[in-house]
């Protein structure tokens, strides 16, 4: 390849020399008043560019692999929270069916939702598995009329939340109705 | 054998309990012999804290039919369960 550039005009005549062959010929280039060793300078460079690039790449492979060890431990985290929330739920459903009569029992394992009735009133209330309004009370008839909404702290399994209210509704009724969030249901 | 279980977060129990009693995972289960005076004032103690953080107690029978909120530590009752503080919601 040669990269001819003009170097003299005379009239309409203009004479071209081959760049490369005359740097190679010379190993210098003039431009204004400075002379340049244009093989070290290129030699220097290319090294320069070489290693940025050596370094460069060394630092991607530090970030890959930085980020293959983050992404492990996050997955063995995740495994281990998992584990421990499996043991924590399965603690808490034998404490809430150990607490359960017999008929809650039988109600919890088909319906997932059990009936007490409040020592205050004698109303009955349909308790969901859930956390939040997840608490009905119930006419004589069945029928929903009342939604609450009260509940435990958040992080407490829902079987430890659905023993919560049941505790309270059969023996401090009151106490539990006092805090709740009510809302009318219009019976269907 | 008296026996109370305290529902919660890991991070409640273990913050109101210690780590000499909290259980880690789910409910912590403690309990007593109530001819062992150490027990019993071990036991007495930890039914205070929860009281005092603003946990209730409730002595349950094992059929789950009878339960009753109680206010003061008794050692001969079987089984007690505390019920972590609630709050209505939304």
């Amino acid at each position: 390849m040669a990269i001819m550039t003009p170097t003299t005009t005379y009239g309409n005549s203009t004479s071209y020399t081959d760049v490369f062959q005359v740097w190679c010929n010379n190993g210098s280039a003039t431009s204004g008043t400075t002379t340049t060793n244009v093989w070290e300078t290129w030699i220097t460079e290319a090294v320069d560019f070489r290693t940025n690039v050596t370094r460069r790449v060394e630092t991607n492979q530090e970030m890959l692999k930085f980020r293959a060890e983050h992404e492990q431990r996050q997955r063995e985290k995740a495994e281990i929270a998992k584990r421990e929330w499996e043991e924590v739920s399965g603690r808490a459903k034998a404490l809430l069916l150990s607490n359960l009569t017999v008929t809650q029992q039988e109600e919890w394992n088909k319906k997932n939702k059990i009936t007490v009735i409040g020592n205050s009133s004698r109303l009955k209330y349909e308790i969901l598995n859930g956390r939040a309004h997840n608490i009905f009370r119930l006419n004589k008839k069945g029928q929903r009329v009342m939604e609450l909404c009260v509940h435990v702290e958040d992080g407490v399994p829902n079987e430890d939340n659905v023993l919560s209210q049941k505790l309270m509704l059969e023996n401090a009724e009151n106490i539990l109705i006092g805090m709740a969030n009510k809302r009318e249901l219009i019976a269907a | 054998m008296g026996e109370m279980s305290v529902m919660g977060t890991s991070q409640t129990l273990k913050q109101i309990l210690g780590d000499a009693e909290w259980v880690k995972g789910g409910d912590t289960k403690i309990v007593w012999n109530p001819a062992q005076a150490d027990e019993v004032e071990n036991a007495h103690a930890t039914f205070d804290r929860l009281v005092g953080r603003r946990y209730r107690a409730f002595s349950v029978d094992k059929s789950g039919e009878r339960g009753e909120l109680v206010d003061v530590f008794d050692p001969k009752v079987d089984k007690l369960i505390f019920v972590p503080p609630m709050r209505g919601g939304r």
